[in-house]
């Protein structure tokens, strides 16, 4: 996941590997994913509003991704926005 | 352009003489501005923000204008009724939630004193001083020039690590979510004054937010909140850090989010290049890494530009250097597209009518342009 923007101006980027979870976590994630309907929406209309980048890699080899701004989630996405950058879980690293 | 069912031309409400529904109830009325068609709509629209601005203040239609997608600037037409007393100071505290349930809860407004919420009173204080410093400083009336009211929510979302102008008002929230230290995006004064500015900005140049005019829309905020805080300090250009926001970030990742004077420096992993020779040539699309065609990094450059040019002069930003980047931002001129060439050109040309050609602050902001390698047309001399 990909967040930019802000009055920062940073991009903060978070890999979560679901097999890298303990269970409870890996399930909420799941759950999370599922629920989430991954295509694009608008971009913010505000100054600092944040952008944000969602990719999902299953094991199957598939990969959805989803582009936004603040405001302008997909049905489900600000659940999975708010678990994967508030949250504790996998690596995250500032930097373009 | 038709903006959630509202018919807009060039951000404008359209003009529909001949519909007058004073006697209508507002719920009717925004019933049909929202579902009517496109004349009816934009009648009913004009009647319902008309008679709202009259028996109220301004502040008041925000929660209407942004139901219906539409600025306060799109509604410029309306009356500002600023009483003597300025605009009103007004904060909510929106308990965690985020863009649906705007403004929040009233918790301190002008007359009120301090209460007990640190957040609530740094947003009143800020917003107070920002008003404060545009007002003393360029005459200006409240960030649209024309009294607007001063809203700030606090306590946005969950340990959201941001603040904002929506377009009417000031949104902050707590930080904490590992990029700002907790508290800290209500605490400092300059990070307040770049958001506010952002909204003179919507009202004055109206700077396009992407590529080489958004860099500038980022780099007026950055400015004038540096201006503000150095204001409210009475600090001289050369003993101001030209940081913004200062001790905002959690202590790992650095000391502020930008450095004005050496862009690239304030934190771990900061690539705003400090001249053109490192310009980073971002497209313009979708990908959140590219930040709009680079508006939150190549912003280092004009930034630098300033700070150059104040340092060189010395003494009060705010006055020196900081009438000409004001008037060259709000006196028309600056077109909403502009790149950093002609605003280089036209920062010197205002300097030459504000102090004459050829005087020491038309020499500083050539020299600060030309420090940053930005072109500039050939000094005549």
């Amino acid at each position: 996941m990909v967040r930019s923007g802000g009055v920062a101006g940073m991009v903060l980027t978070v890999d979560v590997d679901a097999a890298e979870l303990d269970p409870d976590a890996a399930t909420a994630l799941t759950v999370l994913v599922d629920g989430c309907d991954l295509v694009d929406g608008p971009p913010s209309t505000v100054a600092d509003g944040f952008a944000y980048e969602v990719t999902v890699a299953g094991d199957d080899g598939s990969v959805r991704r989803a582009r936004f701004g603040q405001g302008g989630a997909p049905p489900g996405a600000d659940a999975l926005v708010a678990w994967v950058i508030d949250g504790s879980h996998g690596t995250r690293r500032l930097g373009r | 352009m038709a903006r959630r069912g509202v018919s807009v031309v060039s951000g404008r409400l359209t003009g529909v003489s001949g519909c007058r529904c004073e006697i209508a109830p507002p719920s009717l009325l925004l019933a049909v501005a929202e579902r009517g068609d496109p004349r009816v709509r934009d009648a009913a629209l004009r009647t319902l923000l008309t008679s709202a601005a009259l028996r109220s203040r301004r502040s008041s239609l925000g929660p209407t204008l942004r139901r219906l997608g539409i600025s306060p600037a799109d509604v410029a037409f309306l009356p500002a009724r600023a009483p003597a007393t300025g605009p009103d100071n007004t904060v909510y505290d929106m308990a965690g939630g985020d863009e649906g349930s705007l403004p929040g809860r009233r918790v301190r407004g002008s007359a009120d004193a301090p209460v007990a919420d640190t957040a609530v009173n740094e947003a009143f204080d800020g917003a107070a001083s920002t008003a404060a410093f545009y007002r003393d400083v360029f005459g200006r009336d409240s960030i649209d020039g024309r009294g607007l009211d001063l809203v700030s929510s606090v306590h946005f979302g969950q340990r959201y690590d941001n603040a904002f102008w929506t377009g009417d008002q000031m949104v902050y929230g707590d930080g904490g979510g590992g990029v700002f230290a907790a508290g800290a995006l209500t605490r400092a004064l300059d990070v307040v004054a770049h958001e506010l500015t952002h909204g003179v900005t919507q009202f004055a140049a109206a700077l396009q937010y992407r590529g080489q005019s958004g860099a500038l829309n980022e780099s007026f905020s950055d400015v004038f909140g540096s201006l503000v805080a150095q204001w409210a300090r009475g600090q001289d250009a050369r003993a101001a850090t030209w940081l913004i926001g200062e001790g905002t970030l959690e202590p790992t990742l650095g000391g502020a989010l930008r450095s004005m004077i050496a862009p690239g420096t304030a934190f771990s992993g900061d690539d705003q290049p400090a001249d053109m020779d490192g310009y980073a040539d971002l497209p313009v699309d979708d990908d959140p890494r590219n930040d709009n065609g680079g508006v939150h990094v190549n912003s280092g450059i004009p930034n630098r530009a300033f700070a150059e040019a104040a340092r060189a002069l010395g003494g009060r930003a705010w006055e020196t250097v900081g009438p000409v980047w004001y008037t060259v931002l709000t006196d028309g001129r600056l077109r909403p597209t502009a790149d950093f060439a002609a605003c280089a050109a036209l920062t010197v040309t205002v300097a030459g009518e504000r102090y004459g050609e050829g005087s020491p602050q038309q020499d500083a902001v050539r020299g600060g342009w030309e420090a940053v390698k930005v072109r500039l047309a050939a000094d005549p001399r």
